[in-house]
């Protein structure tokens, strides 16, 4: 009994192995899955996933490209994306000195958005107000009734007189309160155009050119005489005595337009530029005019910045704020030369100056910028000074070959006298080919 | 691969494609824009008839050759020393200083296309102004400068079978500087016979030749009396078609000399 029950036993045991054996065998491999899975949590089929992101990545680009062409899709010469443009605007707000966005920063003060320091020292946009001590003056810190919106019109009447043959003017009077205001030029357009002959057959000259030279397009095509007016307030609050009042403008036609404060007595204008006009002249007030070109060269650097017996092209000197004065001492050869002019021609005109009007300085209650539209002469007035508008008054202007108003009359003003150049019609500038037979094409 | 990586890949493989894929269709938007704005003379050039078809593409030899254009490759110049009255029309005032050198230029076109007649028939079958200028001396003597441009009524010759071809220029003069030459119409009547008469005898020997420029100089001496005509001289400029590993440039106007030299006696 005892082999029996031992070989029943063992038999048991062998069968108990055997299944152990093959419930291992069939376990083992799901089990090294199992490991697997848990260990890299990799998908079914790993080298697929990787192509998929690439494949995915590819199509993302491929429609990012599509979609920067289609944006510019209107013409490949004219891509200025709206990201790009917006900058140049900001670029340009940014040069021009315009004020931040008061979104961002609050409120602007409007006096000082109206200035802005230049190359040439301080300029002044309307309805800023150029002054001695570049204070943040606007129009209605010294006015009343100054209205923007009227302000590229013309005088309603002009009355013509001559300039100054020699370079002399009348001598201050005892008591005289001399008052200089030099500029570059007004910021202020109107629609009068003074310009000499010379001038006008020189653009038409270009004009012709330009259709004779045989190049489309030339840039000369259409070029008329520049003598657009520029209009220049100049309000006037000192009562401390009669006022001499010498108003130099550089490179420009200016009309200045004189607003008289109250008690203020203006005794004698003189006007120092190419073809100057000045309106609102008070009775009695004396006016004489030099006109530039006929002493010295017009505006040119190296050119008309000598001492010389008539030097009144009125240089100004150039201040320390002046940016191309900064530029200059950092080394920059251009403004260095541009900044010798101005100190030379400063000098030289100074020396005119007090040698024709009997030893007074130009420097003398001088207000002197780059460009402007208004200007004070005096102090700020305890009450705003009347405002009255250029084309409700009359102006004395210099005598020029030529003074019209307008685009309109411009045009026809270049038209007639070319026609009478080519003497006939316009057409003749490019006449039509002949062929053989007399037949024109 | 690890996720950066692939990153980097997709990124770096994909930039290229950032440029090249707008770049090959502003490249179409080019090729179809300047396709529509020359349309009309390719079509023109490829439809033509020979000699037409050869100098496609080639703007030098289509200045020379094309017989549609007017071009600048084929001119009279004129070279006209005038009085300043002479500008004037009968009964006209002088004007104002200042406008004299606007009125010199002003009427230079018009006075060139006044010669246009005298050379349209057996030289010219069209004819128009190329360019014009005028100048004012400080003698008040006004000079007018410019060029007719012209399409020739003369054979040109074979230039469409030339191998090698390369356009060779040579230089002549027409009337001789010796005998006083007045300058009327009659005086150059007879340098455009003797220019078409030259190329004449350059087309039978080279095979082909087209006038490039003729060009008249009338001068007066400062010390000529107001009423004695100007002086008349004229040069002609040819050009050969020709077989550049055959003739050189030097070559030719040795041929255009010996000629000239013929034609003078």
């Amino acid at each position: 009994m005892a082999g029996r029950d031992d070989f029943e036993a063992r038999l048991r045991r062998l069968e108990q192995k055997a299944a152990t054996q093959d419930a291992e065998t069939l376990t083992a491999p799901n089990a090294r899955q199992a490991n697997t899975k848990k260990s890299t949590k990799a998908p079914l089929n790993p080298g697929m996933g990787n192509r998929l992101a690439i494949v995915l990545g590819f199509i993302a680009l491929i429609g990012i490209a599509l979609l920067a062409a289609w944006q510019f899709r209107q013409s490949p010469f004219q891509i200025v994306p709206t990201q790009l443009k917006d900058s140049l605007v900001s670029a340009e707000g940014w040069l021009s000195g315009s004020a931040p966005d008061p979104a961002e920063t609050g409120p602007a003060d409007p006096r000082v958005a109206t200035r802005l320091q230049t190359h040439q020292g301080w300029s002044f946009e309307s309805p800023g107000v150029a002054n001695r001590g570049f204070d943040p003056l606007i129009m209605g810190d010294v006015t009343t009734g100054f209205d923007p919106a009227l302000e590229v019109l013309a005088p309603q009447e002009f009355t013509v007189f001559e300039a100054n043959s020699e370079c002399r003017v009348r001598i201050p009077s005892q008591g005289d309160i001399v008052h200089n205001i030099r500029l570059e030029s007004g910021n202020s357009k109107t629609q009068a155009h003074a310009f000499s002959t010379a001038a006008m057959a020189k653009a038409l000259i270009g004009h012709i050119e330009g259709i004779t030279s045989g190049h489309s397009g030339n840039y000369k095509i259409g070029s008329m005489a520049d003598g657009q007016m520029s209009k220049i307030d100049v309000v006037i609050t000192d009562t401390s005595g009669p006022v001499y009042l010498v108003l130099q403008d550089f490179a420009a036609r200016t009309i200045w337009n004189l607003h008289l404060g109250e008690g203020v007595n203006l005794a004698h204008v003189v006007l120092i530029g190419e073809t100057p006009a000045v309106a609102g002249l008070p009775e009695g007030a004396g006016l004489e005019a030099l006109r530039i070109s006929d002493f010295v060269e017009r505006f040119e650097f190296g050119s008309n910045d000598k001492i010389e017996p008539c030097m009144v092209a009125p240089w100004r000197v150039p201040r320390e704020d002046w940016l191309g004065l900064q530029k200059a001492k950092g080394g920059n050869q251009l403004f260095e030369n541009q900044m010798y002019s101005y100190n030379a021609g400063a000098r030289a005109f100074a020396a005119w100056y007090a040698e024709a009007l009997a030893g007074w300085t130009p420097f003398e209650n001088l207000v002197a910028v780059n460009q402007t539209a208004h200007v004070l002469a005096g102090p700020v007035p305890s009450t705003p000074v009347p405002y009255t508008p250029l084309q409700t008054r009359k102006a004395h202007i210099l005598n020029t070959d030529h003074l019209v108003i307008g685009e309109d009359a411009l045009r026809s003003l270049h038209d007639t006298t070319l026609e009478a150049a080519i003497g006939g019609s316009v057409a003749m500038l490019d006449p039509a080919p002949l062929q053989l037979g007399g037949q024109e094409q | 691969m690890r996720p950066i990586t692939l990153l980097f890949v997709v990124v770096f493989m994909g930039l290229p494609l950032l440029w090249y894929v707008p770049a090959m269709i502003w490249g179409y938007q080019v090729t179809t824009e300047s396709m529509s704005e020359d349309g009309a003379i390719s079509e023109e050039l490829v439809g033509g008839p020979a000699p037409v078809q050869w100098f496609k593409n080639r703007a030098e030899l289509r200045g020379y050759y094309s017989l549609e254009d007017l071009t600048k490759r084929r001119t009279v110049s004129f070279d006209i020393d005038l009085d300043f009255n002479d500008l004037l029309a009968p009964g006209e005032s002088v004007p104002d200083n200042d406008l004299l050198e606007l009125y010199v230029k002003a009427r230079a076109p018009s006075q060139l296309i006044a010669f246009c007649p005298e050379i349209l028939g057996s030289f010219a079958k069209k004819c128009d102004v190329g360019s014009s200028g005028g100048r004012l001396s400080r003698d008040g003597r006004v000079r007018i400068q410019g060029s007719l441009t012209y399409l020739p009524a003369y054979e040109l010759g074979n230039v469409a079978e030339v191998q090698n071809g390369q356009v060779m220029v040579a230089r002549a003069r027409l009337l001789d500087t010796n005998a006083e030459q007045i300058a009327t119409p009659e005086n150059r009547q007879a340098a455009l016979s003797r220019a078409l008469e030259l190329c004449k005898l350059v087309r039978a020997e080279l095979g082909n030749c087209l006038i490039s420029d003729l060009s008249f100089k009338q001068t007066r001496s400062r010390r000529a009396a107001q009423d004695e005509q100007p002086q008349l001289s004229a040069t002609v400029r040819v050009a050969v078609f020709a077989d550049k590993t055959v003739y050189r440039q030097d070559s030719l106007q040795n041929e255009i000399e010996r000629i000239q030299e013929v034609l003078m006696n």
